[in-house]
């Protein structure tokens, strides 16, 4: 018998363990009331234009049309790439 | 209460808590704790943290539920993000994986005596695999102290199989090196 063969039937064996009882619930619940549910979505709309007015606000809007187009032509040189 | 009856119930709670329905969220945990208890007490043995685990594991269904279809098993739905809690339980406290001591790997080295008691064998394999990294000791605690399949723990971890396979190889290894390390000194 090798050494896994060994380890496999101690954690067979622990597989049968109780694990402690626990009430989750009442916390659950009180946390969920102090924080509810995040809305994804909405925090990445909100940091996006957060983010872009920053760029705006300190390099106005020059900046931002060039570091469009900088991406813009960078998915365009990488969509036409091909090897020599 | 049979499997489909149970399902329609998750399934019906699941849509009532993302309305807001708290009562139908505390049903939904009564219905998963003792499920999700038991796998986190893989995770941690440490009961307050087990106790913590568990509720961050209800709160992240809740915050997750919109994105729960009715159409798969709620436990199954509640297993994954259970695993993920464990995992990034580990790693937020990954600095150095624990060391195996001396009595533990002696007595891993030969199949366990008649009468063992589970809560014994179950605090030796967490000890054991305590000595691993997060990734290897996730895809161990999978497949030897879950009983899963690869498939399984490829579902449950977001991994391929491919990749279930090549870790749990690593990790078989990694273990060996421990223990016979241990029962070399």
């Amino acid at each position: 018998m090798n050494d896994d063969d060994i380890f496999a039937r101690w954690a067979a064996l622990a597989r049968g363990e109780d694990a402690p009882r626990t009430d989750a619930a009442p916390g659950v619940l009180a946390r969920i009331r102090t924080a509810p549910a995040e809305e994804p979505g909405l925090w990445t709309f909100a940091s996006a234009s957060a983010c872009a007015a920053a760029v705006v606000g300190v390099f106005g809007w020059q900046a931002w049309n060039a570091l469009l187009g900088d991406w813009y032509g960078w998915l365009q040189d990488f969509s036409q790439w091909r090897p020599l | 209460m049979s499997d489909s009856a149970a399902a329609d119930e998750d399934s019906a709670d699941a849509g009532a808590a993302r309305g807001g329905d708290g009562k139908a969220f505390a049903r939904l945990i009564r219905r998963h704790e003792a499920a999700v208890a038991a796998r986190m007490w893989r995770f941690t043995r440490d009961p307050g943290a087990h106790a913590d685990l568990v509720q961050e594991v209800f709160v992240a269904a809740y915050q997750g539920l919109g994105g729960y279809r009715a159409s798969g098993p709620f436990a199954h739905w509640l297993a994954v993000i259970a695993v993920r809690a464990g995992y990034a339980y580990w790693r937020a406290r990954a600095r150095r994986p624990d060391a195996l001591d001396e009595t533990a790997a002696r007595r891993l080295a030969e199949s366990p005596p008649p009468g063992t008691a589970a809560a014994e064998a179950g605090e030796l394999v967490h000890r054991a695999l305590a000595c691993l990294p997060p990734r290897d000791r996730l895809v161990l605690t999978l497949l030897y102290l879950e009983g899963r399949t690869v498939a399984e723990a490829a579902e449950l971890t977001g991994w391929s199989r491919v990749m279930v396979k090549v870790q749990a190889w690593r990790a078989r290894a990694k273990l060996r090196k421990a223990l016979e390390t241990e029962d070399e000194r």
